[in-house]
């Protein structure tokens, strides 16, 4: 009877690791795709046609190198797995207004057309759509990127979008740039990073 | 005896639910991909709707079909104009352009428009390089779904417009 008791005392410990999640805000998404990288060494590349951007390239690199994940972007000069680009997209696409947006080499959605057994088949570009950043101060369009490249990463949009949510995957990094002064992973972004890698 | 194998039950029943718990984190590898597409600058208010418009309608969708633009899957409804509310609509039909299929969702954007349902719409046409217009639905949320006497928002998750207008609101 003992024995039941104490059986019953663990279970209901283990039950509850079970059922209550690691961390109830999690609110991260993912793509279900992701750099084949091996080592976890990732391979950027600056794809840069005005020169202004090429601070905030770095910077949004770094920003990601600078947290707690298991992977390192390192530079190099061909066959990255995701490029750091400068583009103009117009005002608007399909009523949409974007400040940024990933695509395959094919300049097509990557989660529709170049992913393969959970890992994107070619190099990701990370762009910034002119049309709007060439207004914004350089942290902005770090701001920008760094959302950018969580995509790249593997990250779909966060739920929620207040500051206190503490996320740059959500729908509108532009928002939280201006209203809560992100410009950096936070949190949830991390968690979702190294759910991935 | 029976005890424990009502616990381990317990245990093996309860597995789903610690995944379920994490249901937000969408892992599934079977599940169809969804477009995932950045917004900013969204209108949020009537007012930012109606400046972005060439014309608000009424309407019902008649028609759909799907096709690709710059290799994302898009949804072309023919909606049957009714009343032009605000602006000018010279044609008795809108071939209205939005991201996404019924295969693969747009979850950022408004979900498509239903045959058989009626619509007040806000109307944008946008030009692409090589010279083709389209009919757009102005910030991808200007669009409101006859419920009752009033319309319901039907525009992207997360917008701040009202969620229920009248006709008389829109003019």
């Amino acid at each position: 009877m003992r024995r039941l008791a104490a059986f019953s005392a663990v279970l209901v410990v283990v039950l509850a690791a079970i059922a209550v999640p690691a961390s109830p805000a999690s609110a991260y998404n993912l793509f279900n795709c992701k750099f084949n990288a091996g080592g976890n060494t990732l391979k950027w590349q600056p794809a840069i046609t005005d020169s202004s951007y090429s601070a905030p390239a770095t910077n949004a690199i770094n920003a990601w190198n600078s947290v707690s994940t298991q992977f390192n972007f390192t530079q190099v000069t061909s066959g990255a797995n995701v490029r750091v680009a400068d583009g103009n997209f117009g005002t608007e696409w399909q009523g949409l207004r974007f400040a940024g947006i990933i695509l395959d080499t094919s300049q097509q959605n990557p989660v529709l057309h170049s992913c393969s057994g959970g890992t994107w088949d070619t190099t990701i570009v990370a762009w910034w759509n002119k049309s709007y950043t060439n207004s914004y101060s350089a942290l902005k369009r770090q701001a920008v990127m760094v959302h950018e490249l969580g995509h790249a990463l593997g990250l779909a949009h966060s739920n929620g979008a207040n500051c206190s949510d503490g996320r740059i995957m959500a729908t509108d990094v532009v928002v939280l740039y201006d209203s809560c002064g992100y410009w950096t992973p936070r949190t949830d972004d991390i968690n979702g990073a190294n759910a991935i890698y | 005896m029976r005890s424990l194998l009502g616990y381990a039950f317990l245990v093996v029943a309860l597995f789903p639910l610690g995944g379920c718990a994490s249901a937000e984190v969408e892992e599934s590898p079977s599940r169809p991909p969804k477009i995932s597409v950045d917004r900013i600058n969204r209108p949020g208010t009537l007012a930012d709707l109606r400046g972005g418009s060439v014309a608000v309608v009424t309407g019902r969708p008649v028609s759909r079909t799907t096709a690709t633009s710059h290799g994302f899957p898009i949804t072309l409804t023919t909606v049957e104009v009714e009343k032009v509310i605000v602006g000018s609509w010279g044609k008795k039909h809108a071939l209205v352009s939005q991201l996404g299929t019924e295969q693969y969702v747009s979850e950022d954007t408004s979900p498509l428009l239903q045959l058989d349902q009626s619509y007040l719409l806000y109307l944008n046409i946008e030009n692409d390089p090589d010279g083709t217009k389209r009919t757009v639905i102005t910030g991808a949320d200007g669009v409101y779904k006859l419920k009752g006497k009033v319309y319901e928002y039907a525009g992207g998750p997360g917008s701040s417009l009202p969620s229920t207008i009248e006709l008389d609101d829109v003019i």
